[in-house]
């Protein structure tokens, strides 16, 4: 039986996928290229986003003469290519982000344990999570990106005392639009990441309210976002934020709620953890799904090898600066291609769709 | 070594586990993963063999990081 998430999962589903690594790889080299004004570059990212959704969208209507791309048996070669194309993107997204965690966890909270340890303790628990299918991933990722959600929120009032608000002065400043102008495009791969809702359009249902539904988990990223820019510079200041790898992880050190409350970053890290463990899971379902369009089969058997190939992936980087680079410098090129590519040939297929007249109900007549 | 090690033992419980399930599977799906459990195993063993399989992301760095660098200067 095909399996169905609602829109506000979906919602939630895109929120978390853009949020949970951009956490870890972006703040730094915003920080590092903006200054003080990261804060401005968020705003601009969201308002170009909101223009953006539309285009991305559409009519409604259209939406689902795209329905059921992946269960299709008589695939046309541009939607093949649109799977394979899926495929390379998704594969990019999970060699980055679970190289970016698996190095994260080694030098934040457990320095001493072996990389192939944690990575195949990971891949375990993502296989784990993958093979419940798609409705499983959307529950946790409900349940865990609103606990990040409202923790992010409590964070403000909780480091008040370190908060220094001339920080963030001088707003603007010689050379900032430039700068600010960089910042956007070094954003813009991670933001388009939000492509990810071309995957799970198969698995929504109803398509009706999906436009409020996309800014809505698009909303709640840039909140949250937007929040966690504010704080590092505000608590941490231009020159320490730029100058650390994880500066998020660098501001929730600095909780002191009272002489015994001094390491609430670990429960905050771990409440963070596990919407990133919802992302991967995610990735690594839409990779099997993406490979069994291309090879024209349902394959219910090779998940594990396959997850098992991934994690080994990560040694495809030779050491975490090589990650690092590839995070911050990479893929802000190689990720925007990808995704102007996906973006096009979505937009070929939904137009073929819609032309031909080849649409879902026909497929159901179909079925039926 | 250690990895090695590890991904072995859990593809072989893998496999014997589901080798009831593989009996009524196709001949296809059975080739497929079996050819998926070859390629992760093989991929173990490059670990452990002197070859630089960094390369290709090296020369992403290297290619498309450039162009990044590029936006970034100018």
């Amino acid at each position: 039986m095909k399996q169905h998430i609602s829109p506000f999962q979906f919602s939630m589903l895109v929120g978390n996928f853009i949020f949970s690594s951009t956490l870890i790889t972006q703040p730094q080299v915003l920080i590092q290229l903006s200054k003080q004004n990261i804060w401005i570059v968020v705003l601009l990212s969201f308002c170009l986003n909101l223009l953006l959704i539309p285009i991305f969208i559409g009519n409604e209507n259209n939406l689902s003469k795209v329905e059921g791309i992946f269960d299709d048996k008589s695939l046309s070669w541009i939607q093949k290519n649109f799977a394979g194309s899926l495929f390379v993107f998704f594969f990019f997204v999970f060699i980055r982000d679970f190289n970016s965690i698996i190095y994260f966890i080694s030098s934040v909270l457990l320095p001493k344990t072996p990389l192939d340890i944690i990575s195949i303790l990971i891949i375990l628990c993502l296989i784990y999570i993958s093979n419940s299918g798609i409705e499983v991933i959307a529950r946790i990722t409900v349940v865990h990106f609103f606990i990040i959600f409202l923790t992010v929120l409590g964070l403000p009032p909780i480091l008040l005392n370190e908060i220094q608000l001339g920080n963030l002065l001088p707003v603007g400043g010689v050379g900032s639009v430039r700068e600010i102008g960089k910042s956007m495009y070094l954003m813009g791969a991670s933001i388009g990441e939000m492509i990810v809702m071309f995957f799970l359009l198969n698995y929504v249902k109803p398509f009706k309210k999906i436009k409020k539904a996309t800014i809505k988990g698009i909303s709640m990223f840039f909140a949250i976002f937007f929040i966690s820019s504010l704080l590092d510079i505000t608590v941490l200041g231009v020159g320490v934020a730029k100058e650390s790898t994880y500066p998020n992880f660098l501001v929730v050190q600095q909780i002191h709620l009272t002489d015994f409350l001094d390491r609430l970053d670990l429960v905050i890290v771990l409440l963070w953890l596990p919407t990133v463990f919802c992302k991967l899971a995610l990735v690594l379902y839409a990779i099997q799904k993406c490979s069994n369009t291309i090879i024209g089969r349902e394959l219910k058997f090779t998940l594990l090898p396959l997850g098992l190939l991934l994690a080994l992936c990560m040694h495809l980087f030779k050491d975490n600066i090589e990650g690092l680079e590839f995070a911050f410098i990479t893929w802000p090129t190689l990720g925007l291609l990808l995704e102007v590519i996906i973006f096009a040939q979505f937009l070929w297929i939904k137009r073929k769709q819609t032309g031909s007249g080849k649409g879902s109900k026909d497929r159901k007549n179909v079925k039926a | 070594m250690l990895t090695l090690f590890i991904v072995m033992i859990i593809l072989g419980i893998y496999l014997v586990a589901i080798q009831k399930d593989l009996k009524d599977a196709d001949k296809k799906e059975k080739n497929w993963v079996y050819l998926f459990s070859a390629i992760t195993g093989a991929m173990a063993i490059l670990n452990i063999l002197p070859v630089p399989i960094h390369v290709p992301i090296k020369w992403f760095n290297h290619a498309v990081g450039e162009i990044t660098k590029f936006v970034i200067k100018v």
